[in-house]
C-alpha cells in the first residue's frame, strides 16, 4: 500500500485520481484473479 | 451448556465530540468511566452465566480512557475477540499497536460524511475528518481489520459515494450505514416492510451504489434499529423471536457504573463474523437489506447481574 496523505483524499479532484490509479495498479496485480473479476465488473 | 453473547462495554461517557444525536447524549454530563478492577468483576460474573464471543469497548469515546490499556488486558483474560468502537480521533499508531497485541482484532471507526466542513459542524471540533483520515493512514499495516460505520441524517448522505472513495482508498470495504438517533421517528410503523422502505427512499439511486460497490470490492450494510420506546409497542416477545429467527447473537450492555441490558442484534455486522469473509456479490446489498441487522435496545426485565 503506497502511503497516501490526508489532504489530497479529501480534495476531490486529487481523490478521483487517487482511486483511478488504485483500481488500475490493483487489477493489474491481479492476473490469477482475472475472471473473478470480470463477473463482478459484469455484474454491475 | 452458556448462551453465547457479544458483551459491549461502555467505559467512558467522556468523548471529545459534541454530536447532538449521540445514542448516549441522555448521559452527556456524565463524564465517568469504569476502572478495571470493575471490569475484571463484570467479566468475572458475565462469564459464569455466558460464553462471551466477543468483547466491544465503546463509550464516549474509548481511546480517551486512560486505563484503556489495563482494561483491554483484562479483557483478553476472557475473550481474544475484541474490537473498539471509536471516532477515530484518538487513533494513534503506538497506542494502536499495544492494544492489537493484546487481542483487540478489529475497530469500528465512525464517520459523519466525507466534507470537512459538514463533518466539523457535526463534532464540533475542528479539522476532524482530517485527523481521523491521517490516523487511519498511519495504521495501514496493522494487521487488525476496519469497518467504517457513517452515521447518516438529511444533509449528509449524498455525501455516500464521495465517502466510499475515501474508505476504498483506506482499504475500508466493510461500511455499515446507521441514521441519526432522532430520525428514529420517521418510522412509525416497525414492520419489516416499512423499515425497508424506508432505507430505499434514503438510499435514492440502489444501482448506482451498488455498481460502485462492486467496483471497490465494498460491502454496505444498512442498518435499521427499532428504537425503545417503538419496541415497546411491538412487545419485546415478537422483537425477540423475530430476531432469533434470523440468527441473532444477543448483546449484553454494561454502562460506566455497572448497570446491565440486553439487546438483541446481528452479530455479523458489529461482531466479528462477517468481517473475516471475503466474500462478496452483487446481491451482497440487498441481502443485508432483507436481513438487517435490528437492534432492539430490549430493557431485560430484571437485572442480570447484582453489582452492587
Amino acid at each position: 500500500m503506497e502511503k497516501q496523505n490526508a489532504k489530497a483524499i479529501l480534495d476531490k479532484s486529487k481523490r478521483e485520481s487517487l482511486v483511478k490509479e488504485k483500481i488500475k495498479r490493483e487489477n493489474k496485480g491481479k492476473i490469477v484473479n482475472e475472471t473473478k473479476l470480470r463477473s463482478v465488473y459484469n455484474c454491475g | 451448556m452458556k448462551d453465547q453473547i457479544n458483551l459491549w462495554l461502555e467505559i467512558t461517557y467522556a468523548c471529545n465530540y459534541s454530536c447532538s444525536f449521540c445514542y448516549n447524549d441522555f448521559d452527556k454530563q456524565n463524564k465517568g468511566k469504569i476502572s478495571p478492577s470493575s471490569i475484571k468483576k463484570i467479566l468475572a460474573k458475565v462469564s459464569n452465566y455466558y460464553d462471551i464471543q466477543s468483547i466491544t469497548l465503546a463509550g464516549g469515546e474509548p481511546l480517551i480512557h486512560t486505563e484503556i490499556l489495563n482494561i483491554t488486558e483484562e479483557c483478553s483474560k476472557y475473550c481474544h475477540n475484541i474490537s473498539l468502537v471509536t471516532n477515530g480521533f484518538f487513533i494513534e499508531k503506538n497506542l494502536i499497536d499495544k492494544l492489537e497485541l493484546l487481542g483487540v482484532n478489529h475497530i469500528q471507526v465512525s464517520f459523519y460524511g466525507a466534507r470537512e466542513e459538514q463533518y466539523d459542524l457535526i463534532s464540533k471540533v475542528s479539522g476532524s475528518l482530517e485527523q481521523v483520515i491521517e490516523n487511519l493512514i498511519s495504521i495501514q499495516s496493522n494487521q487488525l481489520s476496519i469497518s467504517a460505520v457513517f452515521v447518516t441524517n438529511n444533509n449528509n448522505f449524498s455525501d455516500i459515494v464521495d465517502l466510499l472513495d475515501i474508505l476504498f482508498l483506506l482499504e475500508i470495504n466493510t461500511i455499515i450505514l446507521n441514521e441519526e438517533r432522532k430520525n428514529y421517528n420517521i418510522i412509525k410503523d416497525t414492520s419489516k416492510n416499512t423499515i425497508l422502505e424506508n432505507k430505499r427512499i434514503l438510499i435514492g439511486n440502489v444501482k448506482a451504489l451498488e455498481r460502485k460497490l462492486t467496483k471497490f470490492n465494498q460491502t454496505l450494510y444498512i442498518s435499521s434499529v427499532i428504537p425503545p420506546i417503538l419496541q415497546k409497542e411491538i412487545g419485546e416477545r415478537e422483537s425477540i423471536k423475530f430476531l432469533q429467527e434470523q440468527n441473532l447473537v444477543p448483546r449484553i450492555v454494561v454502562d460506566t457504573r455497572g448497570r446491565i441490558r440486553r439487546c438483541l442484534q446481528s452479530s455479523n455486522v458489529y461482531g466479528n463474523g462477517l468481517l473475516s469473509s471475503d466474500e462478496y456479490n452483487i446481491s451482497e446489498l440487498e441481502k443485508s437489506m432483507k436481513e438487517s441487522d435490528l437492534q432492539c435496545a430490549c430493557e431485560f426485565e430484571k437485572e442480570l447481574l447484582d453489582m452492587k
